[in-house]
C-alpha cells in the first residue's frame, strides 16, 4: 500500500470528520444565537406593545411593491387582489409581466379594467425593452408592466425604473403577503436611516387554511416533500437568519419577500441577470457600502411574514434546487473579491466563508465521506465501530439542531394547534438524514458540475415557478 | 330596546360595553374582527353599529367600506370608536360616510346616552 | 497520525458517550417541546378567564377586589394588568377608576415596581411598559427615580414613554425633554409618540396651550435635536394643534435651512387651515420642501398657477410629475395649460403633461 495513498485517505478521513464538527457547531451557534434573539423579541413585543405600534400611522414612507410575473395566469388575479387589501396608508403594486406566452395579461386586463399609462419612465436601472404601461381604472395604486421576456432580476429591475417610492419590496407572483408585513418591515427604515435592506421569514403555504386571501388556520402539509420543506425552512428562517443576523453576516435575502431601499439599489446598478440574483444582490450592496465606507445595517426580523408556495412533485423540487444552487454558485463567482477579504469583516470571513466552505464545497466532502466508507472497507482500512459512531453522533446531533429549530417556531406567535403535526415534524427531524438529505446532496452536486455546461440563458424561461 | 353590533378585536369592549348595554335593555352582538363582524351585520340586522379601526385581519376603515357597498347593509349607522385622533384618519372616516367619530378612552355612560339620543333622533 | 486516536481504547469510551448523552437529549428535547406546548396553551387560557374574570368583576362590583383572586404568579399579575390596560385604553370615567383602584388594591402595582429592578433589562423593560399602561399619575416620581438608576438606553427609552403620559403643565414637558435629549436619538416614530401623548395628555387636562410655551421657548434651544423639533411638529400636526399657529409660522421661518423643519411646519400649517407660506415654499432649493408644498397647493388658491407651471420644467422628476398633476386637478384651466405643454420643448415636461391629461382621462 502506497504512503500516498494512505496518507490520502486518512487525510480525507479527517477532513471529513473536521467537516462534521465545523458544519455542525455552525448550526448549534446559529440556534444558541437565535433562540436568545427570539425569546428576548417574544418578551418585549406582546400583542399589546405590538398594538401601540400599528396604532398612529402618521409618520411612514411610501412603498412600492414589485411583483415580477411570468406565466402566472393561474394565481396572478388572486395574488394582486390579496395585495390590494395590505394595510398602509400610502403604497403601490407594481406588477411585471415579464413576456410570458400564456395569458397573464390578458386575466390582468380583465380582472382589474387596465387602461393603458404614459407615466415617464426613469431609466436608472437597466432591463429588457417595455412593451407598455398600464393602469388599473378600479384601483388606482396598481399598475402593470408588460415587457420582453429577461429573467425575474430583469423583471424587477422595470419594476424599479417605474416605482416612485423610496422602498419597494419584492415578492414572488404566488406568495401571500400578511397584511401588516408592509407595515412591519417598512417600520424598520423610519426608525434607522442606516438600514438599507431587510428580510422577514417565509412560511410555507401548502397545508394551511386561507381565507379572503390571508392565513387562518397553520398545518403541516400531509405528503413527505412538502412537510420535508417545512422542516428545512423553519430551520434556515428561525435559526439560521435570525443567528446570521447577530454575526453580522445576513447574504439571503429571499427573493420571496426582502424589503430594500430603493436608492442603495439603484447604486449598485440594480438585479444582476443572474439566476441566484437575490443572493448576488445583497452580496454587492454589502461590497459597495463596505467599498465606499458607508454605514449600513441589513437585517433579518422574525416579525414580517410572507407564505409561499412550496414544490411538490420531487421533480418539481430537484428543479428548484438545482437552480438555487446554481445561483449561488454563480453569486459567489461574480463576487469572489468578497472571499476571505478582511476589507469586508464579518460578511466575508463568517458569512461568505460559510457559504464556501459548507455550502459549497460541504456536498463534495460529504459525498467524499460516503463514498470513502465503502472503498475503505474493501482495503480493510475502514474502522467499522468508529464510523458507525460517528454516524450516529452526525444523525444524533441533527436531530436536536432540527427539533430546536421547530422549538423556537412557538415562540413565534404561530403555531401549530394540533400535537400530532408537532410530532410529525420531529419524526421528520429524524428522517431528514435517511435518504432526504442524500437526494438534496446529489443535486446539489450535480449543480455544481453541470454549472460550466448550462447556457443559464436558456434555462431562463423555467426560471420561475417549478 | 335596540340592536347593538360591536366590532373589536379587544374582548375586554365587548364585555363591558355588553354589560352597560344589557342593563339599559338593549341587545348586544359582538364581532372580533372584520369578516365577522360583516356576516353578523347582514344576519343580526342592528340599529346601530360600534366599530373600531385597528383590528387584525381587516382595518375598520375597510369594513365601513364594505358595509355601506353592500345593499343589505348600508343602511346601518355607524359609530366609530378608536384611540386614533388624527385629523386624516377622522376625515377618512366621515368620508366613508359614518356617523359619529368617538375617540378613546371614552365614557361608558356617555356613549349609551349618546347612542339612546341618536336613535331616539332617528325615529 | 488519526489511527493514533482512534485506536485508543478511551476514544470510543468517549464517542459512545457522546452518542448516548445525543440520544438523551433528543428524547428530552423532543418530550420538553411537547411539554412546552402543552404549558403555554393552557397558561393563555388561563390568562384569558382571568382577564375575563377581571372585566366582569370591574363591571358589576364597586370593589372588584374583593371578587377576585389575589395573583400569584407572573401570568396572573399579566392577565390582570392586560385586563386593566384594556380598560384604561378604550373607557373614561367610572369604570375607568375601578380599574386604576384594582392595581393598586391587588398589589399589581407595587409588583412590577419591583419588577422594574430586576437584573435582567428585558424583563425591568417589560415591568415599565406595563406600569406606563396604568397611566397611574403616583407613578410619575417613581419613573423620574428609576431613571436616574437605570443604566439600559433601552429600559429608559420606555421610562420616558410612560412619562409623557402623565405629563401635567410646561414644567413637565421641559424635564422631559431634558432627558430625551439625554439619550440617543431613538427614531422618529418613538419621539412624534412622546409628544402625541404630551399633547393629548394637555388637551385632557384643557391646558393646551402649554405645549404652545414649550414649542416657543425651544425653538432655538441648540440642545434639543432639529430632530426632535421635527417630530414635535409632526406631533403637532397629528394632535391638530389649533391654537399653535403663531408658533408653527415662526418655525417656518426660523429653520429656512432645514427641509424637514419646513416640511413639518408645512404640514402642520396646512392641517389648521394656514396656506400662507406655500409661495415661498414653491421656490425653495431642496425638492422635497417644493413636493411637499405642491402637494397641498390646489387646496390653497388658484393664484399660484404661474409658479406651478414653472415647476413642470422643475429639474427633479416628482416635483415635474406632481406639477402636471396638481394642474389636472385644477379643472379645465389647469387642463388648457397642460395641452400647451405637450407640445413644449422641454420633453421631461411635455411627458409629464401627457401622462396626466392620460390620468385624468380615467
Amino acid at each position: 500500500m502506497s504512503f500516498l495513498l494512505w496518507f490520502a485517505l486518512q487525510f480525507s478521513q479527517f477532513t471529513v470528520f473536521l467537516y462534521f464538527l465545523a458544519i455542525n457547531t455552525v448550526y448549534t451557534v446559529l440556534i444558541v444565537l437565535a433562540m436568545r434573539d427570539i425569546i428576548r423579541h417574544a418578551y418585549l413585543t406582546t400583542s399589546r406593545v405590538a398594538r401601540r405600534q400599528l396604532a398612529g400611522e402618521f409618520y411612514y414612507k411610501p412603498v412600492s411593491v414589485i411583483v415580477p410575473a411570468y406565466n402566472e395566469a393561474a394565481v396572478i388575479a388572486q395574488s394582486v387582489k390579496a395585495l390590494t387589501n395590505l394595510h398602509y396608508p400610502e403604497f403601490e403594486i407594481i406588477v411585471i409581466n415579464d413576456g410570458s406566452t400564456d395569458d397573464t395579461l390578458a386575466r390582468l386586463k380583465e380582472d382589474f379594467s387596465l387602461v393603458s399609462s404614459k407615466k415617464p419612465v426613469r431609466l436608472q436601472v437597466p432591463h429588457e425593452a417595455i412593451r407598455a404601461i398600464f393602469k388599473s381604472a378600479d384601483y388606482p395604486n396598481l399598475i402593470v408592466i408588460d415587457k420582453e421576456n429577461g429573467g425575474k432580476a430583469d423583471a424587477i429591475n422595470a419594476g424599479i425604473n417605474v416605482s416612485s417610492y423610496p422602498i419597494f419590496c419584492s415578492i414572488d407572483a404566488d406568495s401571500i403577503l400578511e397584511p401588516d408585513a408592509i407595515l412591519k418591515s417598512s417600520k424598520l427604515f423610519l426608525e434607522d436611516d442606516e438600514l438599507i435592506a431587510t428580510g422577514g421569514i417565509i412560511r410555507i403555504l401548502n397545508g394551511c387554511r386561507i381565507q379572503d386571501g390571508s392565513v387562518v388556520e397553520i398545518g403541516l402539509p400531509g405528503s413527505f416533500i412538502e412537510a420535508m420543506q417545512v422542516l428545512e425552512y423553519t430551520r434556515a428562517f428561525l435559526s439560521g437568519r435570525t443567528g446570521w443576523n447577530a454575526l453580522k453576516s445576513l447574504l439571503i435575502i429571499s427573493g420571496a419577500f426582502g424589503v430594500f431601499r430603493k436608492d442603495m439599489v439603484v447604486a449598485v446598478n440594480g438585479y444582476r441577470k443572474t439566476i441566484g440574483e437575490d443572493m448576488d444582490l445583497v452580496m454587492r450592496l454589502h461590497r459597495h457600502c463596505k467599498d465606499n465606507a458607508i454605514p449600513y445595517k441589513i437585517l433579518f426580523v422574525p416579525d414580517p411574514v410572507c407564505w409561499t408556495q412550496a414544490p411538490f412533485s420531487m421533480k418539481m423540487l430537484l428543479k428548484q434546487r438545482n437552480r438555487w444552487h446554481r445561483g449561488m454558485i454563480d453569486a459567489l463567482l461574480s463576487n469572489r473579491g468578497m472571499i476571505l477579504n478582511r476589507k469586508y469583516g464579518a460578511t466575508s470571513l463568517v458569512g461568505i466563508s460559510y457559504f464556501v466552505f459548507v455550502e459549497f464545497l460541504g456536498p463534495l466532502i460529504e459525498l467524499f465521506g460516503y463514498v470513502s466508507i465503502p472503498i475503505l472497507y474493501f482495503l480493510g482500512m475502514l474502522n467499522t465501530q468508529f464510523m458507525v459512531m460517528l454516524i450516529l453522533m452526525a444523525v444524533f446531533w441533527g436531530i436536536s439542531i432540527n427539533v430546536a429549530a421547530v422549538f423556537l417556531d412557538t415562540y413565534n406567535f404561530r403555531r401549530y394547534k394540533k400535537t400530532s403535526d408537532i410530532l410529525r415534524l420531529c419524526l421528520l427531524s429524524a428522517a431528514e438524514f435517511f435518504g432526504y438529505r442524500q437526494i438534496m446532496l446529489l443535486e446539489r452536486l450535480r449543480a455544481t458540475l453541470s454549472f460550466r455546461e448550462t447556457a443559464w440563458g436558456t434555462q431562463d424561461r423555467q426560471v420561475f415557478k417549478q | 330596546m335596540a340592536k347593538i353590533l360591536i366590532i373589536d378585536d379587544d374582548e375586554t369592549i365587548h364585555l363591558i360595553c355588553r354589560a352597560y348595554f344589557t342593563k339599559a335593555g338593549h341587545t348586544v352582538e359582538t364581532a372580533f374582527d372584520g369578516p365577522e363582524g360583516l356576516e353578523k351585520a347582514a344576519a343580526f340586522n342592528p340599529d346601530i353599529l360600534l366599530l373600531d379601526i385597528n383590528m387584525p385581519k381587516m382595518s375598520g376603515f375597510d369594513v365601513a367600506k364594505q358595509l355601506k357597498e353592500t345593499e343589505k347593509t348600508k343602511h346601518i349607522p355607524i359609530f366609530m370608536m378608536t384611540s386614533l385622533k388624527q385629523a386624516s384618519n377622522i376625515q377618512r372616516g366621515y368620508g366613508l360616510g359614518i356617523e359619529e367619530y368617538i375617540t378613546k378612552p371614552a365614557n361608558v355612560e356617555h356613549l349609551k346616552l349618546r347612542i339612546e339620543k341618536f336613535l331616539e333622533k332617528k325615529k | 497520525m488519526f489511527d493514533f486516536i482512534t485506536e485508543s481504547r478511551n476514544f470510543y469510551d468517549y464517542i459512545t458517550l457522546a452518542v448516548l448523552l445525543l440520544v438523551f437529549f433528543n428524547t428530552f428535547e423532543i418530550l420538553f417541546l411537547l411539554y412546552n406546548k402543552a404549558r403555554v396553551e393552557r397558561s393563555e387560557r388561563k390568562r384569558q378567564n382571568l382577564k375575563r374574570l377581571a372585566s366582569t368583576a370591574l363591571i358589576t362590583a364597586t370593589n372588584a377586589a374583593e371578587l377576585l383572586p389575589k395573583p400569584a404568579t407572573e401570568d396572573e399579575y399579566a392577565a390582570y394588568s392586560e385586563a386593566v390596560a384594556s380598560v384604561l385604553d378604550s373607557f373614561e370615567g367610572e369604570i375607568a377608576d375601578r380599574a386604576a383602584a384594582l392595581i393598586t388594591q391587588l398589589g399589581i402595582d407595587a409588583h412590577y415596581r419591583r419588577l422594574a429592578r430586576h437584573r435582567t433589562w428585558y424583563k425591568r423593560g417589560n415591568a415599565v411598559d406595563i406600569l406606563a399602561s396604568f397611566r397611574l399619575k403616583a407613578n410619575k416620581e417613581f419613573f423620574l427615580a428609576i431613571f436616574r438608576s437605570e443604566t439600559s438606553s433601552e429600559v429608559k427609552y420606555r421610562i420616558i414613554y410612560g412619562l409623557s403620559r402623565l405629563v401635567r403643565d410646561h414644567g413637565d414637558i421641559l424635564v422631559l425633554a431634558r432627558l430625551l435629549s439625554s439619550l440617543p436619538y431613538l427614531t422618529a416614530k418613538y419621539t412624534e409618540d412622546i409628544f402625541y401623548n404630551v399633547i393629548t395628555a394637555l388637551k385632557a387636562a384643557g391646558r393646551e396651550e402649554e405645549f404652545g410655551l414649550f414649542m416657543r421657548d425651544t425653538m432655538h434651544d441648540e440642545s434639543v435635536l432639529k430632530m426632535v423639533k421635527r417630530d414635535c411638529l409632526a406631533a403637532c400636526s397629528a394632535a391638530v394643534c389649533e391654537k399653535g399657529r403663531a408658533t408653527l409660522l415662526g418655525y417656518y421661518a426660523a429653520f429656512p435651512g432645514e427641509p424637514e423643519i419646513l416640511i413639518a411646519s408645512l404640514r402642520a400649517l396646512a392641517g389648521i387651515g394656514d396656506f400662507s407660506q406655500l409661495p415661498a415654499a414653491l421656490k425653495h432649493p431642496d425638492w422635497r420642501v417644493r413636493l411637499a408644498a405642491l402637494k397641498f397647493s390646489h387646496l390653497c388658491c388658484t393664484d399660484m398657477l404661474p409658479e406651478v407651471r414653472a415647476m413642470l420644467h422643475d429639474p427633479n422628476y416628482h416635483v415635474r410629475l406632481n406639477a402636471a398633476l396638481a394642474f389636472a386637478r385644477s379643472g379645465d384651466a389647469g387642463r388648457a395649460v397642460l395641452r400647451a405643454e405637450e407640445s413644449s420643448d422641454d420633453r421631461f415636461a411635455a411627458a409629464a403633461a401627457a401622462y396626466a391629461l392620460s390620468q385624468e382621462a380615467l
